[in-house]
This record gives C-alpha cells, structure tokens and sequence, in this order.
C-alpha cells in the first residue's frame, strides 16, 4: 500500500454533495442572495474572463478598435442630449435641457440594462453552461460587468454636458447614488425574475423588448411626465420615480415625489431579494433548456 | 470521518425524465416556476404528456475507492444522462444522488474552454469549474503543461489549438487534481497514438485511487477498466455484474434477431451488414479439403473463405479478418488491403475471396474473428466469426501463437 492509499483510508471532511429535485427550494431569500454571492466569488475569473472576451469581441477586426467601445455607448445619450440642447424637446423646469435629458437617458439605458442583460445572456448562454458545471449567475454577472463600462462611459459625457452648460450638480448628489444603487437593485432582481420566466415562455422576452426599447417616451426620460396622458399613472412607473429622483437629487437638491421614491426603494430590497431566490432555485433546473 | 469502505457515489431510485417536445419540457418547468414565483400557491405537477419519457429509471448505484463501474447501452440508452446527473450538470426529477470529495468529470473535454484566452488561463478557468482554488491549480500547472506536451504553446489563445490539442489540455486539467470521483464518457480516444496511451496509463493509475464511473461504447476498454459493469436499456438497469458478463448481455439486446456466439463479444459494439451494398452468402473456416472447421490442430494449414454477392460496383473492395484472444487481445490481422492484387467484384456477380494461412502457428486455445467487408472507408460487412478452438499438437506451448523459427547453437 502506497502513502496515498494508506492516507485515504480515512478521509477527514470530505464535500459531500446531495442532488435532489428538490435542490434549492427550500432555500429562502437570503440564503439565495447570499449563495449568488458565494456563485459570483467563486466564479469570478470567470467573469472577468469573459467580460474581456465580450468586451474585446464588440470591436474585433474593426480599424478603430476600442474607440468603438467608447463610442457605441455615446452615440445615444449624444443625440438626445443635443435635442435638449437645440430644445427640440420640450424642456424641463429650472435645470439645463442638454444636462437633464443627458443624465435621464444615461440613467434609462442603465436601468433597463439591468431588466434587459440578465435574460439576454441567460437566452445565449443556457447551451454552453448545460456542458460544464458553471451556474448561470456567473454568465449574468460577466454581463452586468459590460453594462456598468457602458455607463460610466456615458457618465462621462455627462459630465462634459455638465461643465459645458455650467450645470452644478446639488449637494444632495451622494443621495442620488444612494437611489442609484437601490433602483439598480431594483431592475436587477426583475431582470433576474423575467429571465426565468423567459425560459418557459420566450413570449416574455419580446414583449419586455419592446417596452424597454420605447418606454423611454413614456417614462418622463425626454418628455415631462406632466404633458403625457395618463400622468396619474405613468407618475407611478418605477422607471420614472428612481430616474426622476436622481435627477432631483443631482440637479435640483430636492426630491418632488417623496412618496413613490420611498415606496419603490424599500421594495427594491424586497424585489432584489425575490428575484436572487427565483433566480438561484430556477438557474439548476432550466439548464438545457432552449 | 468518512470511512475507506463508504461509497463515494451513491444513487437511490434516480430517474430523469424528458419530453421529445420542447413545449412540454417548457410546461413542466413552468409549473416548478409557479411554485417557485408563488411559494403558498399550490401548483400540481402538469400530468405526463404524450411525449414525455424517461431518459432514466429509478437507478441505483455505489461506488467505492478503487472500484470501477462500466456503463454500456445502444445509443439513447441514458449513459450521458446519467453521467451528466453524477456530474451536477442536470438534477434528477426522482431519487437522490449523493458524491463526496472531489469529482472530476471528463465528458466533454473541451466544453467550458474560452477559446480567447490563454492555455494557461483556461487551467485555471477549467480548475475553477472543477472546484480546484487557484492555489491548487498554480501547484498543478507545471506538470499539466508538462502533460499536455504543448510547450510554449501554452500562452497562446485556446481558440488557435486544434482539436486534438483542447481535448489533451481538457485531460491533462481534469486528470491533476487528484480527483475522489472520476466520471469519465467514452473520451479515451485523445490525441494521437502516443498520447492515448499515457492518457490510458493515467486513468489506469488513477483509477485504483478513485470511484470511477466510464461509460464506453468500447467493450475492450471496459473490460480492461472496470471491474464492475452495468447494461443500460431504455434508462433502466437491464443488467449489473462482471464486464464479460455485461458485455455479453449487452450483445444480445443488440443483436435481439441474431444467434448470438461468444465471438461477438470482439466486435467491441455493434455488427455491421449494410444488405443494400453486399449479401454474404458464406463465411467461415475451412481446412485443406473444404470442410467448414471450428476446431484445428495447432500447426495445421487453416483457411478462410467468403463467398459474397455486391448490389454495386465498389470502387476499393477490402476484405478483413482480424484475429482475437479469447480476452479480446487482437492477435493478428489478415487484409486483402496489403494485397498487391484488386478484388474484381462486379454488382450482382458472386464473388469468393479466400484466406490460406499455411502451418496456422496459433497455440492452443479458443480464439475469436470478424469478417470485415470494406468499400474504400466505409464499413459494409463487420460481423463475428464462429470461434475457432485450436487444440495443442506438442506438450509445451507459450503464448498465444507460435512463430516460425529454429534455434542455434555454436560453442567457442
């Protein structure tokens, strides 16, 4: 018997893993999230492989190269910020066309980024994750990584706008982070329930599509809330009242609809915690399908 | 403390269940989303659809260290499955399996590879996916590289090695941690020559150290692995003992309409006789007068003869015979492809080919063949012969066969 047998005879704290059909239902909300977590630490080389591989596919063989990678991101935000600027569109009370429609617009695509990515990827990286043990989440999170790039890319025009129109955004600024981040939670936990709902019915991805690609006019992004029908309603869009709060927050210093804001940011936590659980129980069992 | 005894991989009563249709894999994944979305909602499960099957059935299994369990079955019999559930890549809709310590699953070897990066980054990706720390890993890389035989190539992006190369890196990463669990599909033939033979002395050594699980379409390698099979049909266990044992139930439910002769366990899978291309209306062996033997004498002139008719003009037609122990170790092969001579076959003409192996030097014993009939590539005829049983004609014998020679000896 060689050291190695001898030494396995008996095996101290070895993993046992126990797969049933029940796996993961029984976990609650926060032991779901807090397993996500544990999926992204263990997987994040992974993801920050894959993040560059996306990243550097999106301009491979072109003549310009990255550039394309700053400019693609730009290319929206500039056109409607320069509609502000020229006030093609209507424009918004006390604050610079250009800066609030800039920042609305930054804010949109990042939010509905967040709805939007996480089906995306799990539609286009369901087949490759059946042949290996890699959950889905980390598929998610290398996507999200692209996302936050595109954002800051556009944040930084912002800014431009910013310094260009003389616009200085108010000391309640840190408070619009803080919003920030709970309306990314927010559409986050939705995106990761849609994209399971999206598995079983593909249907749920092409409508969300369609709203995400167009709810930029009804969500008071480049037209005031208040000249649209059904303002009443519209005013409690979510996508709306974080966007609107963070304008608040960032070029006026003060928040106009306290109430939806605070509504929505203590369901954020709730809905980033639901979506972690459907998400984590869901990732095991839609594998493989297409 | 877990004992050496225990089993490492364990299943009770596991079942997999499909559907042909993918709406209703849909509807019944939908349901587990409902309860899911809906936690206090009582949802039943959808009723079994028309297209609904059972890819495996209420399977039990164990495995312990330093045992080896083969799995065989036709195509579609649940082998992948199987192992995919072994792996965690799928769960199962009944039973439980349980695994402990590390697995190391080497069913698609180059699945998981990001072809952008680097061989180095892709050991470390691969180890991650197994479950190995990077510091692990890093420990392991020199003798992975070392493995692998692809040099500085290494550091060059996965997506620029053949096919042959990925699937040496994929074994080579898989093979260095010092896997508990191996659970290994049908993927013993990597690389060229030389590298199939280490990888088979490394799953061969370590093998003895872990549960290992194969599942093969290669009778040969089973036998030569495992000492335990089990026979898959239709997701279910349809037999479980010793290899030999397997191998040949399993030649019977693939053959259900053909006598089955203990040869056949040779063909190391399924026959082959394409009727559309060729009718072989005799085969077999002869002895000097043209009697069909099935036994000889050790030394005695053998013969072959095939007597067959084509349905088409072939363009390279190729007669084979080769010749096996009573294990299975191919011992000699006779193909009319060395022949300086063309076998001229027409379509619908009878045609007989004839093998003479003069002074037939093999040793006592019972040996097996198959006749192989070959266009060019292509396979029409691979059927077993009738075992031949050589029976001794001097007391001592070595070996399997008996080569000519003559000895000398000269002194000073």
């Amino acid at each position: 018997m060689n050291g190695r047998s001898a030494k396995r005879n008996l095996v101290p704290e070895m993993a046992v893993t126990t797969l049933r059909p029940t796996a993961r239902l029984e976990d609650g909300l926060l032991t779901s999230a807090a397993n996500l977590g544990r999926e992204f630490r263990k997987y994040r080389s992974h993801i920050w492989i894959w993040f560059l591989s996306d990243f550097r596919k999106a301009y491979a063989g072109t003549n310009f190269g990255i550039f394309w990678k700053f400019l693609m991101p730009l290319v929206p935000v500039l056109i409607y910020t320069l509609l502000g600027h020229a006030r093609i569109v209507p424009q918004f009370p006390g604050v610079s066309g250009a800066a609030s429609i800039g920042l609305g617009v930054t804010l949109w695509f990042f939010l509905s980024g967040c709805v939007s990515q996480p089906m995306r990827t799990v539609e286009t990286r369901n087949s490759m994750v059946t042949k290996t043990a890699l959950p889905l989440s980390a598929t998610v999170f290398s996507g999200f990584g692209e996302l936050v790039f595109d954002t800051l890319v556009r944040l930084g025009l912002v800014m431009v706008v910013f310094a260009i129109t003389g616009t200085v955004p108010a000391l309640t600024t840190p408070l619009a982070i803080v919003v920030l981040l709970l309306a990314m939670l927010f559409f986050f936990g939705l995106g990761l329930v849609l994209s399971m709902i999206n598995v079983v019915n593909p249907d749920v991805g092409r409508v969300a599509g369609i709203l995400l690609a167009y709810g930029i006019f009804i969500s008071g992004v480049i037209f005031p809330i208040a000249g649209l029908p059904l303002h009443s309603v519209l005013a409690w869009n979510p996508f709306y009242v974080f966007i609107e709060a963070i304008r608040d927050l960032t070029l006026k210093g003060t928040i106009d609809a306290p109430v939806p804001t605070l509504f929505y940011s203590v369901a954020a936590l709730l809905v980033f915690l639901y979506g972690c659980r459907v998400f984590y129980v869901m990732e095991i069992r839609v594998r493989g399908i297409l | 403390m877990l004992m050496a005894s225990e089993p490492l991989v364990e299943t009770k009563g596991v079942s997999k269940r499909y559907a042909r249709n993918l709406t209703d894999n849909r509807v019944r994944l939908g349901a587990t989303l409902r309860r899911v979305l809906i936690p206090w909602d009582s949802v039943e499960q959808p009723a079994q659809s028309k297209t609904d099957f059972w890819a495996l059935h209420n399977i039990d299994l164990s495995v312990r260290r330093g045992e080896a369990l083969g799995i065989i079955g036709l195509n579609g019999s649940g082998k992948t499955t199987l192992l995919r559930l072994l792996a965690g890549q799928l769960l199962p809709d009944a039973g439980e399996i349980q695994l402990k310590g590390k697995v190391a699953t080497l069913i698609d070897l180059t699945a998981g590879f990001e072809l952008s990066a680097s061989g180095r980054q892709n050991i470390l990706l691969r180890g991650a996916l197994a479950g190995r720390s990077s510091e692990e890993m890093n420990a392991a890389l020199a003798e992975i590289i070392d493995f692998t035989e692809l040099g500085d190539t290494i550091d060059a992006p996965v997506g620029t090695y053949s096919s042959g190369m990925q699937m040496r890196l994929g074994f080579a990463i898989m093979m260095a941690s010092e896997p508990d669990v191996l659970l290994v599909d049908e993927i013993l033939a990597v690389g060229d020559f030389k590298f199939r033979q280490k990888c088979l002395a490394r799953i061969r050594k370590v093998r003895e150290q872990t549960a290992f699980v194969f599942v093969s379409h290669s009778m040969g390698d089973v036998r030569q692995f495992c000492n335990e099979a089990m026979v898959l049909d239709r997701g279910r266990v349809a037999f479980r003992g010793a290899p030999d044992d397997a191998i040949k139930y399993y030649n019977q439910i693939d053959q259900p309409k053909t006598p089955v002769d203990p040869s056949s366990s040779v063909l190391g899978g399924s026959s082959i006789h394409n009727k559309d291309a060729v009718e072989v209306e005799e085969f077999g062996w002869y002895d000097g007068e043209g009697r069909g033997v099935d036994q000889i004498q050790s030394g005695q002139d053998l013969y072959f003869r095939v007597a067959l008719t084509m349905h088409h003009e072939p363009r390279q037609l190729i007669v084979g015979v080769p010749v096996y122990s009573e294990s299975g170790i191919l011992l000699a092969g006779f193909s009319t492809e060395t022949w300086p001579q063309k076998i001229e076959a027409t379509a619908g003409a009878r045609t007989v080919v004839e093998l003479k192996i003069p002074s037939a030097g093999f040793n006592p014993g019972t040996f097996h063949s198959v006749l192989t009939i070959l266009d060019g590539p292509e396979f029409l005829v691979r059927i077993a012969n009738s075992s031949l049983r050589v029976l001794p004609n001097s007391p001592r014998y070595w070996g399997y066969v008996q080569l000519p020679h003559e000895w000398m000896a000269r002194t000073g």
